[in-house]
Parts: structure tokens; C-alpha cells; sequence
């Protein structure tokens, strides 16, 4: 199916708007499943728990923010890439897309995702690989990690080069 | 504006590290003393918009999008050109300039120019310093020694003030320092070791342009200790380094005697046949796109290394048609700059019951120059001072996913040690270094482009090899493992210490500054930034223009009271 086309009709979107949003470089429709891969994700590679709730720290916004400034065009065109080639299997082995599997199954191939296993698409592993590393500074940068639970200071005041640690 | 408003006793172009120092002694001389900044106006903490973000609170957490670097391929090769900072470098495509080599040319055009950014190391220089073209036959030698300079190294450094040891060595003199920021206990194990087995080379602490202990001098500017935050370019709401912002301008508009003009881009400095002394400067409104005439009886040339040798080779006049000062043929030649090619790095396994805690501003140690110091010894002329780091970081196991994921990330542990350090190496004064003005191609104020032509050279490239062996022979000897060594293809220009081209010298034939900092051929103009280094040493070198400046400004001061100027 082309997927692309089917959420343009969805969203009752005239052709000729279509050919615009298409003629951009970098299509709407792209980056929008991009971002539902990026929520998926985050929910199996950082899940809530120790009473985080991960919801809350919007991790997925600043996950995309990184992928769609900060890398070049050639690497989002593998992202692209990366996704389509991962719906195409999920579509050949599960007849569904990625997002509308099941969490057990989403589960299962970013498993697989994070073995590198090219068999799901040497750019679905790549696109896994930025989005998985761009979690973890997400969540790293924090305002709940730098801030609340103290592991960033803005004003240190002081410096000890031999601060013993006790075990 | 009414024609006396257009003549000062002292005009300063710049407002950097020399420029806030020239502007501070003249004022408190009691002349009446314009500042020419090119740039927009940045005051001190109220145009610091950065400086109490979180990371978090950067969009991008601090690094700079694709768009941003690809427009900028230049300063993005900058450390510190980043997405907390970037409001304070000049962009590519702003103020471009024409690379005959490859040369990156970093600049900060604000008020308070790069002192905003620096890197605030300073050394002095020795004797062996002053003495090096002389000895080893390049360049020409200086018209000074550190007995000249001492007594000003001791000026500027009780008023910026500088964190340091005295450390009792010749290569590196001491001065008047603040407590020192110790070496972590794994740069101190360093030192141990390479003092018992070389007695010619010593690990010191870092001296630094922090206040670890600020006197009554840096309290009374309203500075006050360094808050260990080493966000230092974002600009230091508590003034915890030194700045021309926070410091030696604030000081000279105290005395009412500074006018500060931001947005004017300095085009020439005017000549007058019939006295033989500058006029004035020619000045291109940025905003306005105006040009106008500023007059005054001394004027000092800060406008940092390349820009300055860019105002005197663009003043010409019957008298000087290559440019003022230039009777010599030699200005805009022999730039040199910092070699910067290399860096080592390496893990230590040994004092893992310690790490660190807080954040040293000094950034670690120090080696001063060991090689060729007393003698020739090796097949490169000169020598290389070395930084040296080590740190603990926290890190984490990031293989797997989910539950495990997330606790290896909210309980990291600490790795081993990590060391680095990089090379600051002696580059060569050559005369193919040199910086021209484009005979077709000008900037939108009509002033023509920059052209430069500055390079390694095999001296250099000797040198490097030479660091690589010797830092991992030392960071074998003490035990360190994973030892690498890297030499980086970087263009000139990225160490931010380009230096030269308005040399000074003893003899007018071949300098064009003489041992005051004052161009032979025009008594009344003195440069005091980059451009009058008539070699580069490999100490940090701003503590060196600022107290040339300081010392050229005492000189030119009692000069005109004695109506010599």
C-alpha cells in the first residue's frame, strides 16, 4: 500500500497540496512515521518505572528535534529508508505495520532492532541505532535527571581533585 | 553630534583583551579616549542570555543543528562555537575573507571581543622566550626582555587576577597568583613520576585568569570568586574570569573619561603629510552605513592580529602607499601562530578509590616547553608546552533495553581514569606567512577582503612527531594504558592565536613596531594586540598583550606630556 498517499486521503488532502507537501524534500507524512516509530520505541527501550513516569519528560519531542535538525539530509533519507523498510517486513511477516502490532511483537523486533540484525533492513537498524542514542541523551538531559535528582550542577563552587569514594 | 564630539585625546580600535586594557590606562591617565568596537554592544551580565540555562533548557542540548554547521564550516570546527555560545563567534558568511591556505579564522565581533571567549590560561614569558629568534636565527630579535615586561606581567596580573603557583622554574616565571586549583590526585601521580625520571620537565598546576581568592582589586570591580561552573564562554555572571566586560571596561567608563562606540568598523587610520602623524581613524557606521572621522592624538591599534595588520596595510597614503608603517616592506608578513596538531590521550586503572568532585576551572596541568630550552638538541627548532588532564566520568551500560536500560542509566558507575593532553607548539615567524587585502573584492562597507596565506611546515610537522613520542613515552612510563596519539589535519587558525605581521624589532628596516609598541614611521599610532608579536613562544599569549598594552600606554602617556608625540 502506499502509505503515504493513504494518509493524505484520510486527511482529505487535495492532490495538488499533496504534490506541494511532497515537493518539500521531506514529506509531512515522512516524519509523522518517523515520530509514531520514535514513540513506539521509547516505550520498550526506556520504559517508565523506579516511579519515573517517561510520558513526562517528552522525551519522544526532543528525540525528534535532534533527528530532524541535527542530521543531514543524507541521513534522514536513510531514516526514511530505515522505516519503510521496516513496515515492509512487518507487513511481510506480521501483515501489519509496525505501530499496530502488537507490544509483545513491537517488542520482539526491536530486540532484534538493537542485535543489529539486518534482516529487518541495514537502514532500520541504522534509524534504531540514532533514535535508540538520542533516548538516552533525551533522558540523561533531563530536567528530572540534571535537575531534580542532582546530576548537573549549574554553580558547582567548589573543585576536589581527591575525593575519596566510600564504598 | 557637534564637531568637538568627533575628536578625542585617544582613540583605542577594539574592545578586546588589549583594546579593554588600553581603554582602562588612558582613561585613568585622564584622557579623553573613544573605543571603536565593530560590533554590537555587549555589557556585562545583562547580554549574557545563556549563562543560567540547563542543558535541558537548549533545544538541541547545546549542539549546534546541521543547517547552522553547514552554513558555518569554519567556526563550527571551533570548540566552543556551540548552540549555548554562538551568539558571541562571528559566522561564516557575515564577515567573509579570502583563504589563499587553508586558515580558520575564529572571531568574536562584541564589545569585549573574544576575552569573552578565551581560554583564560596565562603564562609569562622568559627570557628564553625573548631570546629564541635571536639564539636560533629567525625572525628578528626582540627590542625587549622580560626585565622590560616584568614589572608589567606584575600590573596586569594583580588586577585580573591569576590563579597559580609559584612553581620556581626558569622557562616559566612566576608572578603574583592567587591560590593555585591543585592537580587531581591522578595529575599529581603524573607529575610524581615524570619529575623522578626527567628533571627537565615539570607538571604544574594550570595559572589561570580565575579568581580562586579575589583580592580587594577584583572585588572592587564587582567580580567575585569563580563559581567552578566552566560555562566561562557563555559569558561569567560573577565575573569568575577575567574579561574586558566585566573588568577593564567597566573600570575606565568609571572615570568618565570613555566614550564606547559599538557597530563601527574601523576602514583606516588617517595620515597627515604635513605633521607626519596620524590624524585619526576612518569609521563605517555598521548600522548607518555611514562613514565618518574620528580625530585624536594617539591612537591604539587592537583590532586583534589579522584585522589590525588589515587597518594599516588599508591606511595609505603619499607618504606610506603600502600601507601605514609599512616603510619596511614588512607588514602583513611573518605571522605565526600555535601548533595545534596533535593530542594524546590514555586510561589509567590504578586510584580508582577516588575521583573527582566539582569542576576545576584551571581545566587540569601543565607542561611548560622542555625541548631546546638551554640548547639546540633536536632536529626542529624550538619546543612545545603540553596540557595535561585526567578525569573520572561516570558511564553507563547502554547495550540493552527497557528496565535494565533505564537503571544502568540512573546508576552509572565510574570507569577508569581518562588523560589527555595537546600540543601548544613554537610555529615559525615565515615571510610567505601573510596577510594581504584583495585588490578587487571588498565587504560591504567598501573595505577589501582579507587575504591569507599562512601554513605548517616541516618544522612543524617535526615537532609534532616529536610530542606524540615523548607524551606516550611519559604516559607509558607512568603506567597509563590505551595509549593514543593523534595528529589532526587542522588548518592554522583554529588555536585563536595568530600572531604577527606588525612585528616589533630594533631596526625600522625590517619592524614595523619598535620595542614601545609604536610604529617606526608614525610616533603617535601603537599596536598592543597579536599583530606586534614578532614571534609566538607557546605560552598562552594574551597576559603578553596585555601587558604590552599596559606598558605601551604608560610610555605614550608620559611621551605626550612631554610633548614628544
Amino acid at each position: 500500500m502506499n502509505r503515504r498517499g493513504f494518509i493524505y486521503r484520510l486527511a482529505f488532502i487535495p492532490p495538488l497540496v499533496a504534490l506541494q507537501l511532497n515537493s518539500c524534500g521531506v514529506s509531512k507524512s515522512d516524519w509523522e512515521l518517523i515520530h509514531d516509530f520514535v514513540r513506539d520505541v521509547r516505550e520498550i527501550v526506556l520504559p517508565s518505572g523506579d516511579g519515573i513516569v517517561m510520558e513526562h519528560l517528552h522525551i519522544e519531542n526532543f528525540v525528534m528535534t535532534m533527528l530532524r535538525d541535527c542530521f543531514s539530509p543524507e541521513d534522514q533519507k536513510r531514516f526514511f529508508e530505515g522505516q519503510q523498510a521496516l513496515d515492509t517486513y512487518c507487513r511481510k511477516n506480521y501483515r501489519n505495520s509496525f505501530e499496530t502490532l502488537s507490544k509483545e511483537q513491537q517488542k520482539e523486533i526491536v530486540l532484534r532492532l538493537n542485535t543489529k540484525d539486518e534482516d529487518l533492513g541495514k537502514e532500520a537498524v541504522f534509524l534504531f541505532s540514532k533514535v535508540k542514542a538520542k533516548i538516552i541523551q533525551g533522558f540523561q538531559q533531563s530536567e528530572l535527571l540534571m535537575k531534580d535528582m542532582g546530576k548537573y550542577e549549574l554553580v558547582p563552587g567548589r573543585y576536589n581533585g581527591y575525593y575519596k569514594i566510600i564504598a | 553630534m557637534r564637531d568637538k564630539d568627533y575628536i578625542y585625546d585617544a582613540i583605542v580600535i577594539g574592545s578586546g583583551i588589549s583594546g579593554g586594557w588600553a581603554a582602562k590606562e588612558l582613561c585613568e591617565r585622564g584622557l579623553k579616549t573613544l573605543v571603536l568596537e565593530r560590533g554590537r554592544d555587549v555589557t556585562h551580565i545583562k547580554d549574557y542570555p545563556t549563562t543560567n540555562m540547563y542543558p535541558y533548557e537548549f533545544a538541541h542540548r547545546m549542539e549546534l543543528p546541521y543547517a547552522v554547521k553547514q552554513e558555518n564550516p569554519i567556526v563550527s570546527r571551533c570548540y566552543a562555537f556551540r548552540e549555548d555560545t554562538e551568539h558571541f563567534f562571528v559566522k561564516d558568511n557575515e564577515h567573509p575573507y579570502i583563504q589563499d591556505k587553508p586558515f580558520d579564522w575564529i572571531r568574536g565581533y562584541q564589545v569585549g571581543g573574544k576575552s569573552l571567549l578565551w581560554a583564560r590560561q596565562t603564562q609569562r614569558w622568559s627570557d628564553y622566550d625573548f631570546e629564541g629568534p635571536a639564539r636560533d636565527g629567525f625572525a628578528v630579535d626582540w627590542p625587549i626582555r622580560y626585565r622590560d615586561i616584568q614589572s608589567w606581567y606584575d600590573y596586569v596580573e594583580k588586577f585580573i587576577g591569576v590563579s597559580g603557583n609559584n612553581d620556581g622554574l626558569e622557562i616559566l616565571p612566576d608572578g603574583y597568583f592567587q591560590k593555585a586549583y591543585p592537580l587531581n590526585i591522578v595529575e599529581q601521580f603524573f607529575r610524581e613520576k615524570i619529575e623522578s625520571r626527567y628533571s627537565d620537565r615539570h607538571v604544574i598546576s594550570a595559572r589561570c585568569a580565575h579568581l580562586s581568592n579575589p583580592t580587594d582589586v577584583q572585588l572592587g570591580q564587582g567580580r567575585v570568586q569563580c563559581q567552578n561552573r566552566k560555562l566561562c564562554e557563555r559569558g561569567c555572571p560573577f565575573g569568575g574570569y577575567f574579561s574586558s566586560n566585566s573588568s577593564t571596561l567597566p573600570y575606565a567608563a568609571k572615570t568618565g573619561n570613555m566614550t564606547l562606540r559599538p557597530h563601527s568598523v574601523v576602514s583606516s587610520i588617517i595620515f597627515d603629510e604635513a605633521t607626519q602623524k596620524a590624524k585619526g581613524v576612518m569609521v563605517v557606521d555598521a548600522q548607518m552605513n555611514e562613514s565618518m572621522e574620528y580625530h585624536a592624538k594617539l591612537i591604539f591599534v587592537c583590532a586583534s592580529t589579522i584585522n589590525t595588520n588589515l587597518i594599516l596595510l588599508n591606511s595609505t597614503s603619499r607618504t606610506y602607499p603600502t600601507g601605514l608603517g609599512n616603510s619596511s616592506g614588512v607588514l602583513g608578513r611573518y605571522l605565526a601562530f600555535h601548533n595545534y596538531s596533535a593530542n594524546i590521550r590514555a586510561e589509567y586503572e590504578g586510584h580508582l578509590d577516588y575521583r573527582t568532585d566539582g569542576k576545576n576551572p584551571a581545566g587540569g596541568g601543565y607542561i611548560p616547553r622542555f625541548r631546546n630550552v638551554k640548547k639546540q638538541e633536536t632536529a626542529f627548532l624550538r619546543g612545545y608546552a603540553t596540557t595535561v588532564n585526567a578525569s573520572r566520568p561516570e558511564v553507563s551500560d547502554t547495550k540493552g533495553i527497557g528496565d535494565h536500560l533505564r537503571e544502568s542509566l540512573l546508576n552509572p558507575r565510574l570507569g577508569n581514569w581518562r588523560i589527555g593532553s595537546h600540543i601548544m607548539g613554537e610555529t615559525l615567524p615565515k615571510e610567505s606567512n601573510t596577510v594581504t587585502l584583495s585588490e578587487t573584492q571588498k565587504d560591504r562597507w567598501g573595505i577589501p577582503l582579507v587575504r591569507i596565506a599562512i601554513d605548517y611546515d616541516e618544522n612543524d610537522r617535526l615537532m609534532t612527531r616529536d610530542y606524540c613520542d615523548q607524551m606516550s613515552e611519559m604516559f607509558a612510563y607512568a603506567g597509563f594504558k590505551n595509549i593514543e596519539a593523534k595528529v589532526k589535519d587542522q588548518a592554522p587558525g583554529l588555536d585563536i592565536h595568530e600572531m604577527g605581521g606588525a612585528r616589533m624589532g630594533h631596526d625600522p628596516k625590517d619592524s614595523v613596531l619598535n620595542k614601545w609598541n609604536q610604529l617606526h614611521d608614525c610616533k603617535n599610532v601603537f599596536v598592543t594586540d597579536g599583530a606586534c608579536m614578532t614571534s609566538v613562544s607557546t605560552q598562552n599569549p594574551s597576559l603578553t598583550f596585555m601587558a604590552l598594552t599596559a606598558r605601551a600606554v604608560d610610555y605614550a602617556v608620559r611621551e605626550m606630556k612631554k610633548f614628544d608625540l
